[in-house]
């Protein structure tokens, strides 16, 4: 078993193969040693992230190895499992430090996961439509705005 | 409470915008300056992918290509439902829902915003096939003014023009110099395995001679090509008299000037035709000069575009001496591409592996194929098929099949993985025991 703890000093206690689907805690744990049990500090994440991110990796934990890439396979944000779907359904700033976390702890399944379900927000939405989901102000000028109007209009003119 | 996504950092945003559709990148890089940014990112854009599928139950008009890496990729599509036709539909719609991102705005943003941002830096493909009248020169132009490293382009089924190609390879200053190395070329060849005795092609000394067609008349194969050796010196004289393929006519007479810039000028006509090298020699010379501007192509798709002249082919012959793929399919019998420009390809371009002239090629005859087959030793693919039968006219004769087929059953050209002939008449007047053979579903395409 491993130990870990969040920013908020919460200890959490995981078999091997849960803390190996990070890359970051894999290689802390090769480079420590097993003998160890000094519990594995992860500065970065709280407990309630840590507790997310401990449910995924405990549902993929019996995942086979991942297929050699089928190159011409292509891949899309639409090809979510159902239960990651499920998994996903969250507040904003939950999905967000979930992501941040899968990316400090180097865990890309869930990193993908994160950045295809944002990407699924986004799609079919117009400009203001997706400035309005995530909170993005407009900096541009109205100049600006203009000048790319102008610009996305470049075969138009022609 | 939202929670503003730009709290994320800018690799993590790189990451969510991969996959991202282009109508949706779009979206988002109008959302804010550090958007642009994102969306504009270099290792996002290799590849720029607007295509027509028709054989998918919608057409799929925009698919987007990212990174050097096929496994990298993430195709992402707009759905134009109903027509075919851009013009009357103008929109993208997406699970029913209207988009404003029409082909127009699409093709705006791609050219006057994303490759303007990224080109320089990462654009390696660009594949435009099918957006018919939408995509001109103008759009290629603009492409490849940003686009140094292009390796593939494709803007077959489009309205690219001569002018548009062009401007992708050198200048005329360049264009003569690959005349040059055709004579150059010719004259080497004298004494290497350009022997060519009458009106057969001999093979190297290395192989035994093909054996005589059956049923070919010495009539029909007694057409253009004499020497190849001696073409150089041919040129020197005050006229050169071409034989009719057909009726054995003296049909042409060349000039000393023409014929010195184009030593093989005298390779071939056809029946009724009077021989005419206007495509190259008869345009006025330019007067700048420039640089190609992309030299890295290997891959070129000009099928179904506007007829292609010689000397666009020349320019790419030239200019693009990685070339892997040569796509110069005709849909119509309009095709101005000749012997010519075929050979200066086969001359320059020997790292060549598929080349295709179906269609209206129908100025290409045995002798620009049999040079293709003697210089490009990679060549895998040779497409000669002909899509208008009654039109054909091709002259792929005993010389070129000889050659595609070998001397005692061993192909010469080990590389050669397919040829298609389909409906090559004098293939299949002349030699109709050996087309069956390669007949396959009324297709004369051999796998060899």
């Amino acid at each position: 078993m491993v130990k870990i703890t969040s920013s908020d000093n919460q200890e959490f206690t995981i078999s091997k193969e849960i803390a190996n689907q990070s890359v970051l805690i894999k290689n802390m744990l090769e480079d420590v040693g097993e003998s160890d049990d000094q519990p594995i500090p992860l500065p970065n994440v709280s407990g309630a992230i840590l507790q997310k991110v401990i449910e995924y990796a405990t549902m993929h934990k019996d995942d086979p190895p991942p297929a050699p890439e089928d190159e011409t396979k292509l891949k899309t944000s639409e090809d979510i499992e159902e239960r990651d779907k499920e998994f996903m359904q969250l507040d904003q700033g939950t999905m967000f430090e979930i992501i941040l976390a899968a990316n400090y702890l180097d865990m890309k399944n869930l990193l993908d996961l994160g950045c295809k379900t944002v990407a699924n927000m986004i799609k079919g939405k117009s400009v203001e439509e997706v400035r309005k989901l995530f909170n993005i102000v407009n900096d541009f000028t109205p100049e600006e705005e203009e000048q790319i109007r102008k610009e996305n209009e470049w075969c138009e003119d022609r | 409470m939202t929670q503003p996504v730009s709290l994320l950092p800018t690799e993590i945003l790189l990451q969510i915008v991969y996959w991202l559709p282009l109508d949706a990148r779009i979206s988002l890089l109008n959302a804010s300056k550090r958007f642009f940014q994102i969306v504009t990112d270099p290792s996002l854009w290799s590849k720029i992918v607007l295509i027509r599928d028709f054989s998918q139950s919608n057409t799929y008009i925009s698919q987007l290509y990212q990174r050097d890496q096929i496994v990298n990729q993430a195709r992402v599509r707009s759905v134009l439902t109903g027509t075919d036709d851009f013009e009357t539909e103008g929109t993208i719609t997406r699970n029913g829902k209207q988009q404003v991102n029409d082909i127009d705005t699409i093709l705006g943003c791609i050219l006057g915003t994303i490759i303007p941002s990224v080109g320089p830096i990462s654009l390696t493909e660009v594949n435009m096939r099918g957006l018919a009248e939408k995509f001109t020169d103008s759009h290629l132009m603009q492409i490849a003014r940003w686009s140094p490293h292009l390796t593939s382009v494709c803007v077959s089924g489009t309205s690219v023009t001569d002018a548009g190609i062009q401007y992708l390879f050198g200048s005329v200053t360049s264009y003569e110099r690959s005349l040059d190395a055709l004579r150059d070329g010719v004259s080497r060849s004298r004494h290497t395995s350009y022997t060519m005795n009458g009106h057969s092609f001999l093979p190297t000394s290395s192989h035994p001679p093909p054996p005589p067609p059956p049923a070919f008349s010495q009539t029909s194969l007694d057409f253009t090509i004499q020497e190849y050796s001696v073409t150089s010196e041919r040129c020197t004289s005050d006229s050169i008299h071409l034989h009719n393929a057909r009726e054995r006519q003296i049909v042409d007479t060349i000039t000393r000037d023409l014929s010195s810039l184009l030593p093989s000028a005298f390779m071939n006509t056809y029946p009724g035709a009077t021989y005419t090298t206007s495509s190259i020699t008869e345009e006025e010379p330019e007067t700048s000069t420039t640089r190609p501007r992309c030299p890295n192509i290997q891959h070129l798709f000009l099928s179904g575009s506007k007829p292609i002249t010689d000397k666009t082919v020349a320019r790419i012959a030239y200019s693009a001496i990685y070339l892997k793929t040569l796509d110069l399919t005709s849909f119509t019998s309009s095709s101005r591409v000749s012997d010519d420009a075929i050979v200066l390809v086969a001359k320059l371009c020997t790292g060549l592996e598929t080349l295709q002239l179906s269609g209206g090629c129908f100025q290409v005859t045995d002798f620009g194929v049999s040079a293709v087959l003697i210089e490009c030793k990679l060549l895998e693919i040779l497409d000669l098929g002909l899509v208008a039968v009654e039109e054909a006219l091709i002259t792929i004769g005993e010389c070129c099949f000889g050659r595609i087929e070998g001397w005692d059953g061993k192909p010469v050209y080990q590389a050669l993985a397919r040829v298609d002939v389909t409906s090559c008449q004098r293939i299949t007047r002349s030699l109709e025991n050996k087309v069956m053979f390669w007949d396959a579903e009324d297709e004369f395409e051999r796998e060899m």
